[in-house]
């Protein structure tokens, strides 16, 4: 599994890449908007690199050349030079009104979007990420990317597209090395960065089962969010501008309340819970309908009331919006609620589906 | 008040069984720590130490300024509620309460360097009790009601409220349905306030009353200690340090007060 | 010449007595007749050179709870967690498909049976807050201020003691008490917060418990033991220098540590405000830090990082300070420009406290991000002044190539890379990449470890003749210093490749890609290991069976090398009176040492400098 564009995998390539070639900063950029960032990154790399050499070849130069000869005493020298002090603390000064001016113009160009961006509003939460489109629609694809499945957001290549991002719960912040952006996810306000993908001929692509090429990067969350902090990523599938609009419209499309629900489990609730059995941050959702559950406050449910649809409905409601209200034995009270984040179509469809996993 | 006789060799000398010789008081043979060249070089330290205490004081409460200042950008409305929740009578009481403290602390100060030890205790016994009167205060007739909804018989605010007919403390505290509810962040569950955010508003005002309290409480543990020191004969003219140090702890605890008040009670 | 009133008389009142009736000719190592009245002496004893070596103690302890939960931390990141699905076929030739997660080091080390991903980040992320509070907190902070600088700046600026003997003696039981709060809290379960306690993080995770607040609490006690050993230091340096020694006749390392304790008198408060609020924020909700009560989590960043930025030069300043006494004394030659070094320190220490905002680039405003960008460039200059200063020093200098000597020279490589990989990450397109990656983590560990714990490591070989009046064998001593060195650069070196190609900081697993380089960070780690390790049976072995120190074995000029080693209780016998600079290498022969084996050039400066040394040189007088 590497569907990082880059497939360094050595030291020595990763080192190549990093110290030699000019897009240093983490392989080559794919943000066709701005590349300033990578310039004068590798403009200070550069400039530190000769600062550092001369400083230490100096140094060990005189240790060698000055070490103590038992006997003597060091030759008198100077020891203050008011020209020599003022200037390497002057000269230095130029170096970084450059850096600072460089970086801020950067940084200004990645926060203001171009006005026909298209706007995908992002949404983190403990511990997966979720993004509307213009449309309305959501994605349905997921992929595994190390331990989880993650979601897989679609944007066409070279056109502008802006995140309008805020948390649900903790802070969070959306990284997309391959674009050299990041910015925090707060719960009380929203925060923006745009990117546009670079086009998909100016770099390695792979194909879909119908041919279309596409490239993926990956987004992951950069502030620390707890437990599953490291498994909070997301991948970003450029396609061509085309293939963009028609997938979009598909998701759109109105479906069977089972596929509803599993899209609706794909990026809301994947992250903690299992459709196959396996353990994780909160129970697994496959064999749920019809099996008895104990709770941590000491009540359960029997298997026989489990089994009743009415009843069985009624519980999966309550624990989407109140999910503190009955919390199963065994595992941490970690849920927030989805009230308002979530229709009753959609609570519906997650029923269904649920009880689709025998 | 233990005195050491005048030809003691020893520091822990006895006090002396005849009372008709001449006395040493301990501030007239007190030598500064053996590190510090004299007394003023010594008192100076002290001196100095005890400035940049203070400063780590201000510093501490310059964090709660700032919480409040911001909040109050944030939410206009809801700080210019909460403060008229509050009564200024109380809070201006308070703050004479605490200015006659700090006069009579002074006061203490100078009659200790005067050698007047009678009314030097009186002032500080005085300065003690007006940390008391003040906590009395602010516990009893601010925080009691705001928290629990029983309000003191004589509260002005009870005119405009309706009784509830409920007494406690044999009809000293009269109970006022709802008004409890005044508390900070989660724990608030005022049924009248207009602002969604006025919770703040308390959180910000019992962190800072609060820990303003708890200074008022460690000032006169301070002054207690000096005090119990003046009984002893430790300070007189040449040597008085702890109590010109514990008095600049609570001139700053006034100062704070000072702050406070305004910032609290008087901007709406 | 010598004038010097009765100091020793006893004393009354609330003067600071001594406590007992011991040998003040001895060396301050001296035990009691019984073990127990030892002990008793030491706990109860205000005499700045064995609370000094109280905080040592602790300090080391502690380092080691620090680097265990480190080297956990980079174990866990050998691999990385995966679910794998497994075909089989089961007893009836069905075919099966049975799913196991792999990589879950710690959970299997601590035998937590079956184990999903969450419990075994949960244990990762426990490992990772550990190491940052420890080291930071209870490590980084007291460590050359509160255990090398007790015991040696009195002793530089000719003081018999710090000002207040028993605040300092207060302070280090306060240190006690927060580490015990922070240990509490690791046995209650322990806290995954992160050292920086975010908000809403914080005041949410384990909301049954009390843990977090015990975190907390200790962060904030420990706080209160900095305040109060800053507080003591800036009267000691004001009052109690010696006869002779003005401002700039001082040592820099007394220079750097008032900076330093400026520093955490005026910065410490904020976070203690921080820390009550966030503890009362956890206990009442008081939704101040609480986005869903209308609160505003980044208003705990500003003030934490108000806080936590200046305190960040607490922790580097001691280490120059280190640096700046180890060039001069072991090249045997005149610091090259006091002055700007000494205002380099205060500038650093002004500068620090307008550049908070540059933690946050990625979570403020625009507007306060650039302004905070262009004041972090600031702090650089005078950085770079202290750098190309101690180069200079070397020039024409007659280097000794001791066991400091080595650690000064790895504390220049290191930190000349801690301090240009900062530069990148105050220009702010730069930085909206690497904020919050292994960048940051490399270049912050360069830094603090590769920067402060060298320094550190490099000060007590410096000064540990003189703390224990033992020798140590200096060749093992330069042989673990080299092992320590490849390890660090091993270990950190890496990070800083796989920050800049998108390794999140504070992940318990991470993609294929990164592999490689996350295992050779690893090793490196181990190797750090093995190198202090190996530091610690030097200094042991130095303990137990290494030879005498004599008074001056580097050739030092200032006053800790005029005295003993190990010190008398109180230090000097008489009280000493300065004549010469504390750097004065090319005039004045360093007391102990043999004229013919330092041969000061003209004849009558030798002959006065040799007379200065008498009058400081009271130790062989033998009056009193």
């Amino acid at each position: 599994m590497s569907n990082h564009v880059l497939q360094s995998a050595t030291l020595a390539d990763s080192a190549h890449e990093f110290m030699f070639k000019r897009e240093g900063l983490g392989g080559k950029s794919y943000f066709t908007g701005v590349t300033d960032s990578d310039d004068i990154y590798m403009w200070i790399f550069w400039l530190s690199t000769v600062i550092f050499i001369m400083l230490m070849g100096v140094m060990l130069y005189w240790t060698f050349k000055y070490r103590r000869v038992p006997g003597t005493i060091a030759a008198a020298s100077s020891s203050h030079n008011m020209l020599l002090e003022l200037a390497w603390s002057i000269i230095p000064m130029g170096f970084f009104a450059y850096m600072f001016f460089e970086g801020f113009h950067g940084y200004i160009g990645r926060l203001a979007a171009p006005p026909d961006s298209i706007e995908l509003r992002l949404t983190g939460r403990k511990w997966n990420w979720s993004a509307v489109y213009p449309n309305g629609a959501e994605t349905p694809e997921q992929i595994v990317v190390g331990a989880v499945k993650v979601p897989v957001f679609y944007v066409p290549e070279d056109r502008p597209v802006k995140l309008l991002m805020i948390s649900q719960d903790v802070l969070h912040a959306f990284w997309i090395p391959d674009f050299r952006t990041k910015m925090d996810v707060q719960p009380n306000r929203y925060t923006s960065y745009w990117f546009k993908a670079a086009r998909l001929d100016d770099g390695p692509t792979k194909s879909l089962p119908d041919g279309t090429r596409y490239r993926d990067h990956f987004a992951f969350c950069a502030e620390y969010c707890g437990d599953m902090h490291s498994e909070m990523a997301a991948i970003i599938r450029v396609v061509p501008d085309a293939y963009y609009g028609q997938v979009i419209s598909t998701w759109n499309d109105a479906v069977e309340p089972v596929e509803l629900g599993r899209r609706k489990w794909a990026s809301m609730c994947s992250s903690c819970h299992s459709s196959d059995g396996t353990k994780n941050t909160g129970p697994t959702w496959k064999g749920l309908f019809g099996h008895a559950v104990d709770f941590t406050d000491g009540t359960s449910y029997t298997a026989e009331q489990m089994g009743n649809d009415e009843f069985f409905a009624n519980y999966i409601r309550e624990s989407i919006l109140e999910p503190q209200k009955k919390i199963v034995a065994g595992f941490g009270p970690n849920m927030n609620s989805f009230r308002g984040q979530i229709t009753e179509p959609q609570i519906a469809g997650i029923t269904a589906y649920i009880k689709s996993l025998k | 008040m233990t005195t050491i006789p005048h030809d003691s060799h020893s520091p822990h000398g006895h006090p002396s069984p005849a009372p008709e010789r001449p006395k040493t008081m301990l501030w007239q043979v007190y030598k500064a720590a053996h590190h510090f060249r004299n007394k003023e070089e010594e008192f100076d330290g002290v001196k100095l130490g005890m400035w940049l205490f203070l400063a780590t004081e201000v510093l501490l409460f310059s964090g709660l300024f700032c919480a409040y200042t911001i909040f109050r950008i944030m939410y206009p409305q809801a700080f210019a509620n909460g403060s008229q929740y509050l009564d200024w009578r109380w809070g201006g009481l308070n703050t004479i309460v605490l200015l006659i403290s700090s006069y009579t602390m002074a006061s203490g100060i100078r009659w200790v360097q005067l050698q007047e030890y009678g009314k030097a205790k009186f002032n500080l016994l005085f300065t003690m009790f007006c940390g008391l009167v003040f906590l009395i205060i602010k516990f009893t007739f601010e925080y009691t009601p705001k928290w629990s909804g029983y309000f003191f018989f004589l509260d002005p605010a009870l005119k405009h409220h309706h009784d509830s007919g409920k007494t406690a403390l044999g009809g000293l505290f009269h109970f006022v349905e709802g008004y409890g509810g005044k508390r900070p962040g989660e724990l608030f569950s005022y049924p009248f306030s207009t602002d969604p955010y006025e919770h703040l508003w308390w959180s910000v005002y019992y962190s800072a009353t609060g820990i303003h309290a708890s200074h008022v409480i460690i000032g006169m543990g301070f002054i207690w200690w000096v005090y119990r020191r003046v009984c002893k004969g430790v300070y007189g003219p040449t040597h008085y340090t702890g109590v010109e140090m514990s008095g600049l702890y609570w001139h700053l605890v006034d100062l704070i007060w000072i702050f406070l008040f305004p910032l609290l009670y008087l901007i709406h | 010449m010598a004038t010097i009133d009765d100091r020793n008389a006893g004393t009354l009142g609330d003067a600071a007595g001594h406590g007992g009736h011991h040998d003040e000719h001895g060396s301050y190592l001296q035990p009691k007749e019984t073990l127990l009245a030892t002990i008793w002496d030491w706990a109860t004893t205000v005499d700045h050179k064995k609370i000094g070596v109280m905080y040592l103690s602790a300090v080391l302890m502690m380092f080691f709870f620090g680097g265990v939960a480190a080297l956990a931390v980079r174990t866990e990141l050998l691999y990385p967690v995966r679910t794998v699905e497994v075909q089989g076929v089961d007893a009836q030739g069905q075919p099966t498909t049975t799913t196991t997660v792999t990589g879950q080091w710690l959970a299997s080390f601590l035998g937590v049976k079956d184990a999903n991903i969450a419990q075994n980040n949960q244990l990762y992320n426990r490992a990772f807050t550990l190491h940052g509070a420890i080291m930071v907190f209870m490590v980084i902070i007291p460590s050359v201020p509160a255990a090398l600088g007790n015991f040696f700046l009195p002793i530089m600026i000719g003081a018999k003691d710090v000002a207040f003997p028993r605040l300092n003696l207060l302070s280090w039981y306060i240190y006690v008490t927060g580490s015990i709060f922070g240990i509490m809290s690791i046995l209650l379960g322990g806290v995954d917060t992160g050292w920086t306690f975010y908000t809403p993080y914080s005041t949410t995770t384990d909301a049954d418990q009390l843990k977090v607040v015990f975190m907390v609490l200790a962060a904030f006690i420990l706080g209160f033991s900095s305040i109060l050993t800053g507080l003591n230091f800036v009267v000691t340096v004001h009052k109690l220098r010696a006869p002779g020694m003005g401002w700039f006749d001082m040592p820099l390392f007394v220079w750097a540590l008032y900076a330093t304790s400026i520093l955490q008198v005026l910065a410490t408060p904020v976070i203690g405000i921080t820390l009550l609020l966030l503890t009362f924020e956890r206990i009442f909700r008081v939704g101040i830090f609480d986005p869903g009560l209308g609160g505003d989590p980044v208003l705990f960043q500003h003030f934490f990082w108000f806080y936590s930025h200046p305190v960040v030069y607490v922790m580097i300043l001691p280490g120059m300070a280190i640096i700046n006494e180890i060039i001069p004394v072991h090249a045997h030659k005149k610091i090259f420009g006091y002055r700007s070094m000494a205002f380099a320190s205060l500038g650093i220490a002004a500068v620090s406290f307008l550049v908070w905002g540059h933690h946050m680039f990625t979570a403020e405003g625009e507007l306060a991000a650039t302004v905070f960008s262009a004041l972090t460039f600031l702090v650089a200059v005078p950085t770079a002044v202290k750098m190309f200063n101690w180069v200079g020093t070397l020039y024409k200098g007659s280097i000794s190539m001791t066991p400091p000597m080595v650690y000064a020279l790895m504390f220049l490589f290191l930190f000349a890379i801690g301090g240009l990989t900062g530069l990148p990450l105050a220009t702010l397109s730069t930085d909206m990449h690497l904020h919050d990656s292994y960048f940051v983590v490399a270049h912050f560990h360069y830094v603090m470890m590769g920067g402060t714990i060298i320094a550190f490591v490099g000060g007590l070989h410096h000064w540990w003749p003189k703390l224990f009046g033992k020798m140590y064998n200096q060749r093992a001593a330069i042989v673990f210093a080299l092992i320590q060195f490849v390890g660090f650069n091993v270990t950190f070196f890496t990070q800083f490749i796989l920050g800049t190609r998108g390794m999140p900081r504070r992940y318990a697993s991470y993609i294929d890609e990164f592999q490689m380089l996350h295992q050779i960070s690893t090793v490196g780690s181990y190797m750090l290991a093995v190198g202090f390790t190996g530091s610690l049976a030097v200094f042991v072995h130095s303990l137990l069976a290494g030879k005498k120190a004599p008074q001056n074995p580097w050739g030092g000029l200032t006053l800790e090398w005029h005295i003993e080693s190990p010190p008398t209780t109180h230090n000097f016998h008489k009280e000493p009176i300065v004549h010469h600079g504390p750097y004065d290498f090319d005039t004045v022969l360093p007391p102990g040492w043999d004229p013919k084996d330092y041969p000061v050039p003209n004849a009558e400066a030798q002959a006065k400098a040799y007379e200065q040394v008498e009058h400081i040189h009271i130790g062989h007088q033998g009056q009193h």
